[in-house]
C-alpha cells in the first residue's frame, strides 16, 4: 500500500499543489484545512507523514503537533511544518512541539522529496 | 499548474477581503488581538503562497506589511489609524501586484511600497529598522572543490535517545547519506542496555560511517538538518578520494580518534599504492573499539528502531500474490484429494487428509488478512456529507452502524466510488432543502444513514436518507420516454425505482453539478455487480429511498458444495445451504407451478437437469439442495451432490457474461471446469 500523507493548510491552492505533486509521486494524499478539521483522521487509520502549515484558523500547526504527539497510535509519526523563510523562531518552536522537521516555502517538487524523504519512505 | 495559478489569485482576492473587514474592525477596536492575529495570518500565508506560484512581487511587499504588524502582534507597540489607512490603501496595490512577469512600473511600484512600509515601520521601531527588511545575505560561496572529485567523509552520528519522539527514523538519514555516495556504516550498540531494560520508545543505536562523495560537507550536515538539536553529529574529512574501502586510512583515522588527536587529511597519492579493490575493514575496527557488526545484528538493530512492533504493514501487491498462491495451493490439493481417493493407499489419505486441513487454515488465513474493515472508508463518507451538505446549503446528518465488518481489501476499494456516488445522489436528489423539509413538517436535518452487517456469506451494506423519496411514476414515464421500457410493461415500484440504474437515465432536469460529477448510477450498479454483488432501491414517497448493496465476502475463494447435473459440475457456496434432501421423479413430476413441499414447507425451485438438459435421462432420484436467501427457501435440484470443495472462483470470460446465474467459475483437481451458482440470481429468477 503506497503511505499515506495528511496535508494540512488553510490554504486551497497550497493544498491542491502539495496533493497534486504527492499523488504524482504515488502517496496517497488525505487533505484538511485546519488543525481542528485535520484530526477527524487520526481515527485509527494509517498516516505515515503529516505535512502541516504554521498558522492556521480554529486550531493552529503547533496545536495540532501537541495534539497528535499526545495520541498513543500516532506519538511518532513524522511531522513536517510547512514555513516561509526567515522564521528561525517558529522551526525551534516546532521542534520543541515535537515537529520532526519543515519544508521551507516556496519549494518546488525536487526539494518537497528531498524533504520528505528525510522522514518517511 | 495554471489551474492552481488561478485559484491561487481568487484566494488572494479573498485574503485581501477578508484584511479588509479586518482592518475596518481595528478601526473601532484597535487592541482586538484576534483580529491582528489574523490578519498576520493572511500576510503570512499570502506572502509564503505568493513565493510558491511566482508571484515575488506580492510575496515581497507581503513581507514587509507582516513584519509591520509583527510589531502590533507581539504586542511592543499599538496600532494606529495612520497604519490602518496605511494598509488599506496598500491592499489594492497587492492585488495590482499579482502578476508573474511583472513590467518596470510594476517594480517601481513595488519598491515605493516598501519603501512607504518601512517608513511605517520605523515610526515605531524608531531608532532602527528591522534587519529582516534589508537584503538577506548571500549565502558563502560554494567551496573551490571540483564537483566530480569526491572526499572521504567521517561522521560520527549519536542521536539522543528520544529521538523518536520526534517522529524521526533515524534510519532514513543513514539511507540519505548512502544516497550520496559510497558508504561505509558502522552500528554502535553500546547504549543498549540489557534486554529486560529495553525501552522500545527509546534510541539506543548511534552510527559510525565513512562516506566517499562528491558533495560539499554542508550537504552532509544539511542531511542531519532536522535533528541537528538532538543528536550529536561529527563530520569530518579523512582524505581526498575515495578510502571507504581502504582500512590502513580507516584505521589510521579512527586511532586517531580515539586518542584525541588532530587529523590531517590524509592525501590521496600517499595511500594509493595501500589501496586495494575489495579491501574490507573489519578487524581494524574491532581494535579500535568499534564493532562492525554482521548483518544479522544491524538487523536486529533496524527491528529495535521502529517503536512498535506488533503490527507490519506489508505491500497489498504482496497478500495479492499471497491469496494468489494460497488459491493456487487449493487446487492443487484438491487435485491431490482427487487422486488419492482414486488410488486409495491409505498413507496418501492421510497425507491428503492434512494437506487438505492445512489448506483450509492457511485459506482462512490468508482470507482473514485480506479483510479489511469499511471504516476504512467510513472517513469519506463524512467528509462527503460534510462538504457536499454545506456546499448544498442543506443540513445532514450521516449515520453510520456496523462500520467494523470486514470486506476484502478489493472490494472496499472498488466500493468506494458507488457508493460516495450513492450518497451524493442521496444528498443532491434525496434530502430535501430545510425549507421543504418544514412544509412536509419532518425533522429540519436530514440524515443519512449507512448501515452494514453480515447475511450468510455475503454483506450487506444499506444507504439510507430520509429525504423525498423516489417519484415512481416519473421514473416511469421518464423510462418510457427513454425507451428503456414500453408503455405496457407493468412493473412493480421496486422494479421501478431500479429503472435509475439503467444506463442513459437520469431524473433531474438539470444535471446538477454535485451528483453530475463522478461517475453515473449505471456505472455505480455495474461497478458493484463486477463484484458478485447487487443493488437493490427501496422508497418511500416524503419518506425514505434505501439503497441496498449485496457483497461477497471475498472475491476469491468460497467454501462450496461440488454437485453434479448429467456430467457437468457446479458448485454452490456452503452459506446458503440450508439442508439436502433426495428426491424422487414423480414427486416433482406432476408440478407445474414449480413449487415442492418438504416437510411440510413449501418452496420454488429449479431443475437444473431440466433447465440444462432437459428431459434427457432425468434421473429417477435427485437432490434437492435447500438454500435460504432472506428467509426465503429455494430448492436447486440436482443429479448428485459429490463433495464439500473449497473453490477458488475464477471469473467467467466475457462470452459468458449474459449468464448471470452463474458468478464464475473453478478448475477442479481433474482439470475439469464447474459453474459456481449465483444462488441469489437463482432466487430472484426463479421464485
Amino acid at each position: 500500500m503506497s503511505k499515506q500523507i495528511l496535508v494540512v493548510d488553510d490554504s486551497e491552492s497550497i493544498r491542491e499543489v502539495l496533493a497534486f505533486s504527492l499523488r504524482n509521486e504515488g502517496y496517497e494524499v488525505l487533505v484538511a484545512q485546519d488543525g481542528m478539521d485535520a484530526l477527524q483522521y487520526f481515527d485509527g487509520r494509517t498516516i505515515d507523514l503529516l505535512l502541516t502549515d504554521y498558522h492556521m484558523p480554529n486550531l493552529n500547526g503547533l496545536e495540532l503537533i501537541l495534539k497528535v504527539r499526545s495520541m498513543d497510535s500516532y506519538k511518532f509519526i513524522p511531522i513536517l511544518v510547512l514555513t516561509t523563510e526567515n522564521q528561525i523562531d517558529m522551526v525551534k518552536e516546532a521542534r520543541e512541539s515535537g515537529a520532526t522537521g519543515w519544508l521551507m516555502k516556496p519549494f518546488n517538487t525536487q526539494k518537497l522529496l528531498q524533504t520528505l524523504h528525510k522522514v518517511i519512505r | 499548474m495554471n489551474s492552481f495559478v488561478g485559484k491561487f489569485k481568487g484566494e488572494v482576492r479573498e485574503y485581501c477581503e477578508r484584511l479588509e473587514s479586518g482592518l475596518l474592525l481595528l478601526e473601532q477596536d484597535p487592541e482586538n488581538e484576534q483580529v491582528i492575529g489574523e490578519i498576520f495570518r493572511i500576510m503570512h500565508t499570502m506572502k509564503g503562497s505568493g513565493g510558491m506560484f511566482g508571484f515575488d512581487l506580492l510575496s515581497d511587499v507581503t513581507h514587509d506589511l507582516e513584519s509591520l504588524f509583527e510589531i502590533f502582534k507581539s504586542k511592543r507597540h499599538k496600532i494606529d489609524s495612520e497604519v490602518i489607512s496605511f494598509t488599506l490603501n496598500s491592499l489594492d496595490g497587492l492585488l495590482n501586484l499579482m502578476i508573474q512577469k511583472p513590467k518596470k512600473e510594476h517594480l517601481l511600484q513595488a519598491k515605493k511600497m516598501k519603501a512607504d512600509t518601512l517608513l511605517q515601520i520605523a515610526r515605531f521601531t524608531a531608532s532602527e529598522i528591522s534587519t529582516e527588511t534589508e537584503d538577506r545575505p548571500t549565502t558563502s560561496s560554494p567551496s573551490p572543490v571540483p564537483a566530480t572529485a569526491q572526499t572521504t567523509w567521517y561522521i560520527s552520528f549519536i542521536p539522543d535517545e528520544k529521538i523518536f519522539n520526534n517522529g524521526t527514523n533515524p534510519l532514513y538519514l543513514i539511507d540519505e547519506l548512502n544516497a550520496l555516495g559510497e558508504c561505509n556504516v558502522q552500528v554502535l550498540l553500546d547504549r543498549l542496555p540489557k534486554l529486560g531494560e529495553i525501552n522500545p520508545s527509546l534510541c539506543y543505536v548511534s552510527w559510525n560511517l565513512f562516506i566517499a562523495t562528491s558533495e560539499q560537507m554542508e550537504t552532509l550536515q544539511d542531511v542531519f538538518i532536522f535533528v541537528a538539536d538532538q543528536a550529536q553529529i561529527e563530520i569530518v574529512k579523512v582524505s581526498s578520494g575515495n578510502s571507504v574501502r581502504n582500512e590502513r586510512v580507516l584505521a589510521d583515522f579512527l586511532n586517531a580518534q580515539q586518542n584525541q588527536e588532530k587529523w590531517e587529511p590524509a592525501e590521496l597519492e600517499i595511500f594509493k599504492a595501500l589501496t586495494e579493490p575489495g579491501a574490507s575493514l573489519p578487524e581494524v575496527s574491532e581494535e579500535d573499539n568499534i564493532s562492525t557488526k554482521s548483518a544479522g545484528e544491524i538487523a536486529k538493530n533496524a527491528v529495535f528502531a521502529p517503536a512498535t512492533v506488533d503490527s507490519i504493514r506489508v505491500d497489498s501487491v504482496k497478500i495479492d500474490q499471497y491469496m494468489n498462491l494460497v488459491s493456487e495451493l487449493i487446487t492443487a490439493q484438491s487435485r491431490l484429494e482427487q487422486i488419492s481417493s482414486t488410488l486409495k493407499v491409505p498413507e496418501l489419505d492421510a497425507i491428503s487428509e492434512t494437506f487438505g486441513k492445512l489448506g483450509r487454515q492457511l485459506r482462512d488465513n490468508a482470507f482473514d488478512m485480506s479483510l479489511i474493515p469499511l471504516q476504512s472508508i467510513g472517513t469519506r463518507f463524512k467528509r462527503l456529507v460534510h462538504d457536499l451538505s454545506k456546499s448544498l446549503g442543506k443540513e445532514v446528518v450521516l449515520v453510520t452502524e456496523g462500520m467494523e465488518t470486514e470486506l476484502d481489501k478489493n472490494i472496499i476499494e472498488k466500493l468506494t466510488e458507488p457508493m460516495l456516488h450513492i450518497i451524493r445522489n442521496s444528498l443532491d436528489h434525496g434530502i430535501e432543502s430545510s425549507k421543504i423539509r418544514q412544509e412536509k413538517k419532518k425533522e429540519l436535518v436530514g440524515t443519512i444513514s449507512i448501515k452494514a452487517y453480515t447475511v450468510g456469506s455475503s454483506v450487506r451494506i444499506d444507504i439510507e436518507d430520509d429525504g423525498a423519496g423516489l417519484d415512481i411514476e416519473k421514473i416511469r414515464q421518464k423510462a418510457i420516454e427513454k425507451g428503456i421500457i414500453t408503455g405496457q410493461a407493468r412493473l412493480t415500484s421496486e422494479e421501478t425505482a431500479l429503472l435509475i440504474l439503467e444506463p442513459g437515465f437520469s431524473t433531474s432536469e438539470v444535471v446538477t453539478d454535485v451528483s453530475g460529477r463522478g461517475i453515473g448510477m449505471d456505472v455505480a450498479r455495474k461497478r458493484i455487480q463486477e463484484m458478485r454483488g447487487s443493488i437493490e432501491i427501496y422508497t418511500e414517497k416524503d419518506r425514505y429511498t434505501r439503497f441496498s448493496i449485496q457483497l461477497p465476502l471475498s472475491l476469491s475463494i468460497i467454501d462450496g458444495l461440488l454437485v453434479s447435473v448429467m456430467d457437468s459440475s457446479f458448485v454452490i457456496a456452503s452459506a446458503v445451504i440450508k439442508k439436502i434432501y433426495t428426491i424422487s421423479r414423480s414427486s416433482l413430476k406432476n408440478d407445474f407451478r414449480q413449487v415442492v413441499e418438504i416437510e411440510g414447507i413449501q418452496f420454488p425451485y429449479l431443475n437444473m437437469h431440466e433447465e440444462f438438459f432437459g428431459q434427457n435421462s432425468l434421473p429417477e432420484e435427485q437432490y434437492v439442495v435447500v438454500v435460504g436467501f432472506d428467509n426465503q427457501l429455494f430448492g436447486l435440484v440436482v443429479d448428485e451432490v459429490i463433495r464439500e470443495y473449497q473453490a477458488v472462483i475464477k471469473p467467467l470470460g466475457k462470452l459468458l457474461k449474459g449468464h448471470d446465474i452463474f458468478s464464475g467459475a473453478s478448475i477442479l483437481g481433474t482439470g475439469q471446469l464447474a459453474l459456481v451458482v449465483d444462488t441469489n440470481k437463482i432466487i430472484k429468477k426463479y421464485s
